[in-house]
């Protein structure tokens, strides 16, 4: 029955995203004979590191969303302090009310069923453009992020050139 | 004078005992107190079926084989039995933290393999990205005119699956073809000025 509703709900989100989505925004299955599996892609904020990126990532639904958030993991390289070396994503809205590994986030920044596709993705967006200390996932990011701004744009600049095949 | 000093002092007697049992026993209660959670948190593994906990080991680590099979029971035991939650953990933290030493022995050793391993995938992960003008074989396209395709005016989304499917990849593709585009053109004026 929730892979019912978690079916509808994720064709009614992919709808309206075809219909109006964010500047900077694409998102969809895969191959919608199944609907738990997305594709999107992120524009780089502009006057950020990222400016002019585009970053490809995968979205995993779980059988019971929007109960539960979904997984986003980067499929390009990725150097970030809240970006996990193998691409995973950790931000509080990826982070359903109940766990809260980190032990800081507000529960209202977290997930919750009336969060989207399209808050998550803004979201990471803004993360993108103001990464948060607190949340370490890639020791090296954070301490290049906060240390050698001037290094840690080259890096990204870096990523974001391989991920355009420059 | 000096029988008013010994009143006070046998006035100061009792109130003096009566005081000292009192910090007595709130530190008593204090220490007691402190012990308890420990207690109760060291208490709760029975209500977890061994045999369910081993299956629920089975199913996680079925999809997370790096992670060893002491590091995902505790992790159950720790969340009353949330094959999510453990799922969850393992792909956000990329690992689970192995539980003290108590648990099974062979731990301990294999910590460190786990660790060589985990490495050495994300770094082939890394390596295995292609960009996404491979990915999505758009080299053909590259030197198109620009915006070559809005096929949907917006305000309304297609009805039929491979439309939807091709209204998505034309999005995709246009967004990586603009990217590029808006890439090389920065990359001209820095050459320029510089």
């Amino acid at each position: 029955m929730s892979f019912a509703a978690a079916n509808k709900r994720l064709l009614k989100e992919y709808k309206a995203l075809l219909r109006e989505s964010p500047e900077g925004i694409v998102a969809g299955p895969i191959d919608e004979s199944n609907l738990f599996e997305w594709e999107c892609l992120i524009q780089g904020p502009d006057e950020t590191p990222f400016e002019g990126g585009v970053f490809p990532a995968t979205l995993s639904f779980p059988k019971d969303y929007p109960l539960n958030p979904p997984k986003m993991k980067f499929t390009c390289e990725m150097f970030h302090p809240n970006v996990y070396k193998d691409g995973a994503v950790c931000i509080s809205i990826l982070h359903s009310p109940g766990d809260d590994p980190n032990q800081y986030e507000d529960a209202s920044e977290r997930w919750s069923p009336i969060q989207s596709v399209e808050k998550i993705l803004i979201s990471v967006m803004s993360m993108l453009a103001e990464p948060n200390d607190e949340s370490g996932a890639n020791i090296d990011a954070s301490k290049i992020w906060r240390d050698n701004k001037q290094e840690y744009s080259r890096r990204v600049r870096q990523c974001a050139r391989k991920v355009l095949g420059l | 004078m000096s029988q008013s000093q010994s009143d006070s002092t046998a006035g100061l007697g009792l109130p003096q005992v009566a005081a000292c049992l009192l910090v007595g026993y709130f530190v008593f209660r204090w220490f007691f107190k402190a012990n308890d959670p420990s207690g109760t948190a060291q208490r709760r593994p029975p209500p977890v079926d061994p045999r369910r906990l081993q299956e629920q080991t089975e199913v996680v680590r079925g999809m997370f084989p790096q992670v060893s099979a002491a590091a995902v029971q505790a992790e159950l035991i720790r969340n009353g039995g949330n094959i999510e939650i453990t799922t969850e953990r393992i792909l956000t933290n990329g690992f689970l933290p192995e539980p003290p030493a108590p648990t099974p022995a062979p731990v301990a050793r294999r910590q460190p393999a786990v660790a060589a391993s985990s490495a050495s995938s994300s770094s082939t992960i890394l390596s295995q990205y292609t960009d996404l003008i491979t990915r999505y074989n758009l080299h053909s396209r590259l030197h198109e005119a620009e915006s070559s395709s809005t096929l949907l005016g917006k305000g309304k989304a297609p009805a039929t699956k491979s439309d939807r499917q091709l209204a998505h990849h034309n999005k995709r593709d246009d967004m990586i073809l603009a990217a590029r585009r808006r890439m090389e053109d920065m990359d001209r004026k820095a050459r320029a000025t510089g």
